[in-house]
């Protein structure tokens, strides 16, 4: 230790407890508040999760495990490449240590997009947290038929719009498509508990529990993507709240760490820059952990 | 030793060139521990007026409930005729508890005094990372800014109560106290928190790392050692709070919905898609603020430590059973949050595990207040101004304490729970004890901030006012909650019951008026001593720390020369030298003093 002391007349001599650079101590005690930070949120998910009478499968809030584990082995990756990239800075070559730099910011640039891709399929199907944009209801009643009739009528108003002469064949069937489905038991006058579920399993099949035959049929929100009729997730919402959360803060956290990642792109990344990429290496070490932890809890319980 | 020593490299040698700084520099973005400490304290005692005005119109409207607020009552009221609203009145009592304790208990503590005295008490030239530390303070600004605004927004200021209970806080149309106001809140919260996140992580590295030579934790004076707990205690409670206080924006912003129950109806609407747990909130509120009423105490007490071994001119009693009461209080204030909740609908057994755990928290608070008044016992007693507000934290804090041992036993907190008693209580912890302490602190370091004596009479004035006025305040509180006076409620004389205790009421008021009023003479005595006090060297009170060894204001860098200790900092009546002080970095006297000592040991 004493041997990386400057030889300034102005400089103290201290006593450290730690025979590691103060920025090395910064970075683990940092980390340490960030895995209370997530603790709390993965304690929430857990309370919540476990809490709640039910929780959607997999299929009906439109997350794909596979995806979740190639965004897994995505991020793993970088941990390694951040690691090569430490021990060629060690050794003094600059070049091969902006090469895995640059590779792992490749990587965490990767995982993002495959996260945004997995985000919009869910904003597609009108899966947000609660009200006003989200399209989820936690049961199929008379505020759900409602809503289908609300956007029923939108929809004929918006293709209405047009003017009679100018519907083309295909308006036509989805008017004649609209009519048929506005004559569901469950949105006349009289609907009853089994006609607005028998609606909403027309609309969006519920899951089936593991071990049972999957459903095969597809619902009508499926076979006319157009439509984006309301659908019935039980559980759906804290569903959404909880998934939302979780990644998006994780997400953040990637962000930042690759902003880092874009500003080493830009030094000369030799023996003296190691320390520094140590302690970003550490960071992203710990954002790698954290989604270790967030993959099996919320793509595979 | 010597292969244990480092040079500070990482540290803010770098700092030490600085000199030539501009005013905005030097002064204002400085990375300068002692100027970032100053700007904490002076900022912190800004809003603890405007905290303390909230108080003072929280007072005025439960003695005389709907009179005409004098003087400003017109302008501020203007719709009502100058009364105070029932929703006005619930934004005062959540922004006076907001206020004093995230932007004046908690930064002055920590902040202030963190800042100024860590790196002087260790004998380092800096903290650890000065930039961090800028950065630190300059968070708090945007949080200074958004509670500011939300004064002004439509609905006012968060009115939810300063613990935000959930579904009433998460919910916008659930009542006026929970506009746009809460939100601002609650990102103002956020941004304390950062701020103390990146203060405590500098904090502990410094304190780890940056001791100076010969200085061994157990030679830490005690003020040091509840500093790096308290930064402990904020490193690892705050991030929680931060964690709950996005996810309440969120279900206010984005509709989530992590603290709104299933099936919430609001005016003859659902409200949010529910199926989150309001209890949840709770849990995660208390996990944070009950450490945090220990990041509040635990400096107070190791400040009022250095000072009642200065005065008393004895060494501390018990030095490591004080360090270990500190961390066992800080140890068990992270499993005890529950006892805030033991009438939420909590798990019985869970409410006793909670009970026992608080109850455990009176051993290590009495080991430290027997070990001050063990300290106290036959010294040589100067009663200056901090050591009388000294002696008054520890009076206060025996009665906070005990009256907190009446709430932790569920069955009594169940009669007592939302009472004045709970009022009465937190204010003696957090006002008698954290902000005499402060006071006393602020008495007891000046000179070293500004290299000026404060005036000692208009100090013993401010001292006296302030204790009668005090205990005249809140004693009173203890009995009118044993009665049963609710907290919270804009009017409790609409209720038969508490009619009677309406003059109880009003001598309150008179009492806290001239507890404001002897801030005054405080805020005189603080910024005329700037320009009037007395000059004086560096050791004013005769003292053993590391900081009293720098000049008085320390330059850039701290010390003049390099700090080496040889002791603890408490050696006061030392037989080896002649003065009955006996600094941490004098060199134990030569070979004489060593016989004289090998002749001591034989006899």
């Amino acid at each position: 230790m004493a041997t990386a002391g400057h030889a300034h007349s102005d400089s103290f001599q201290y006593q450290p407890a730690l025979p590691i650079p103060n920025g090395k101590l910064c970075m683990w005690l940092f980390l340490s508040t960030e895995i209370m930070f997530f603790a709390a949120l993965i304690g929430t998910y857990i309370v919540i999760r476990f809490g709640a009478p039910v929780w959607p499968f997999s299929h009906e809030v439109h997350l794909s495990e596979p995806i979740g584990a190639f965004n897994t082995f995505v991020l793993i990756c970088s941990s390694v490449s951040v690691v090569l990239a430490l021990e060629a800075s060690r050794a003094n070559r600059a070049g091969a240590a902006k090469g895995w730099i640059a590779t792992t910011l490749a990587l965490g640039v990767l995982f993002l997009g495959v996260k945004a891709y997995e985000y919009n399929a869910k904003f597609g199907h009108g899966i947000y947290p609660a009200l006003p944009r989200s399209r989820m209801y936690e049961k199929p009643d008379l505020y759900f038929a409602s809503a289908v009739r609300q956007r029923i009528q939108a929809l004929r108003a918006e293709i209405n719009a047009k003017g009679a002469e100018n519907l083309t064949e295909q308006d036509q069937q989805r008017l004649q498509l609209l009519d048929e489905i506005a004559a569901d038991p469950a949105l006349g006058p009289d609907p009853t508990r089994a006609s607005l579920t028998a609606l909403a399993l027309r609309i969006m099949p519920l899951g089936t529990a593991p071990g049972e035959e999957e459903s095969h049929h597809a619902g009508l929100n499926d076979e006319h993507p157009w439509l984006k009729l309301p659908i019935v997730v039980p559980g759906g919402n804290m569903w959404a709240s909880t998934y939302f959360t979780l990644t998006g803060f994780h997400a953040l956290h990637v962000l930042g760490g690759l902003v880092v990642f874009a500003l080493l792109l830009f030094m000369r990344l030799d023996a003296g820059k190691a320390n520094f990429i140590e302690n970003i290496g550490l960071y992203w070490h710990f954002v790698d952990i954290v989604w270790i932890f967030l993959f099996p809890l919320l793509y595979l319980f | 030793m010597s292969a244990t020593i480092a040079h500070g490299h990482e540290g803010a040698h770098g700092d030490a060139h600085a000199h030539s700084g501009s005013f905005l520099t030097t002064y204002v973005f400085s990375r300068d521990h002692k100027v970032i400490g100053i700007q904490f304290l002076i900022s912190t005692l800004l809003w603890f007026v405007v905290g303390g005005l909230l108080a003072l119109a929280v007072r005025w409207q439960l003695a005389w409930p709907w009179a005409d607020m004098p003087i400003v009552g017109r302008m501020l009221f203007s719709a009502e005729g100058g009364q105070i609203s029932p929703e006005f009145y619930t934004m005062l009592f959540t922004m006076h508890a907001s206020v004093m304790i995230f932007f004046v208990i908690i930064p002055i503590l920590a902040g202030a005094f963190g800042n100024f005295l860590i790196p002087l008490m260790i004998g380092a030239e800096d903290m650890a990372f000065p930039t961090l530390n800028m950065l630190s303070y300059w968070a708090m600004w945007p949080a200074f800014i958004l509670m500011t605004a939300s004064f002004f927004v439509e609905g006012g200021a968060a009115s939810a109560g300063w613990t935000a209970y959930t579904p009433l806080a998460s919910v916008h149309q659930a009542a006026p106290a929970s506009g746009t106001g809460q939100t601002l809140w609650l990102l103002g919260l956020i941004f304390v928190g950062i701020s103390s996140m990146m203060g405590s992580v500098n904090y502990m590295t410094t304190i780890i790392q940056m001791r100076a030579p010969g200085m061994t934790m157990f030679r830490l004076p005690l003020t040091i050692w509840a500093m790096f707990i308290t930064a402990v205690l904020q490193a690892f409670a705050l991030p929680v709070l931060t964690a709950a206080l996005f996810m309440q924006v969120l279900d206010r912003v984005l509709g989530t919905g992590f603290f709104v129950p299933e099936g919430l109806m609001i005016n003859n609407e659902t409200a949010g898609a529910g199926g989150g747990q309001p209890l949840l909130w709770q849990h995660l509120f208390w996990f944070y603020s009950h450490p945090a009423v220990y990041i509040m105490i635990l400096p107070a007490m190791g400040m009022v430590s250095d000072m009642i071994a200065t005065f008393a001119r004895k060494p501390i009693f018990g030095y490591k059973p004080m360090v270990y009461a500190i961390a066992g209080i800080a140890g068990l204030g992270f499993i005890v949050w529950g006892h805030h909740m033991f009438m939420s609908g909590m798990n019985p057994y869970l409410g006793m595990t909670f009970m026992l755990a608080t109850m455990m928290i009176a051993l290590p608070s009495a080991i430290k207040v027997f070990n001050w008044l063990g300290t106290i016992w036959g010294g040589k007693i100067e009663l200056t101004t901090p050591m009388l507000f000294s002696l008054a934290f520890v009076s206060m804090f025996i009665i906070g304490g005990l009256s907190g041992i009446f709430m932790a036993a569920t069955p009594v907190d169940l009669f007592i729970h939302d009472t004045y008693f709970i009022v009465g209580h937190i204010h003696y912890v957090l006002f008698g004890s954290s902000a005499f302490a402060i006071f006393g602190g602020i008495y007891y370091w000046y000179p070293k901030m500004f290299g000026r004596m404060m005036n000692e009479t208009l100090g013993k004035i401010h001292f006296l006012l302030s204790f009668i006025f005090f205990n005249g305040t809140f004693f009173t509180m203890h009995i009118l909650g044993a009665g049963g006076f609710p907290r919270r409620l804009a009017d409790p004389y609409h209720y038969e019951a508490f009619k009677h205790m309406q003059p109880m009421n009003q001598f309150m008021t008179i009492c806290a008026l001239g507890m404001g009023a002897a801030q005054i003479i405080f805020a005189i005595n603080f910024f005329g001593s700037l320009f009037f006090g007395k000059r004086v060297g560096r050791n004013p009170w005769r003292a053993n720390s590391l900081e009293w060894q720098a000049p008085s204001p320390p330059g850039h860098g701290n010390f003049d020369f390099q700090p080496v200790v040889y002791r603890g900092p408490y050696e006061f009546n030392s037989p080896e030298v002649d003065e009955d002080y006996y600094p941490q970095t004098q060199p134990p006297p030569e070979k004489g003093g060593q016989e004289k000592q090998k002749e001591g040991e034989q006899h």
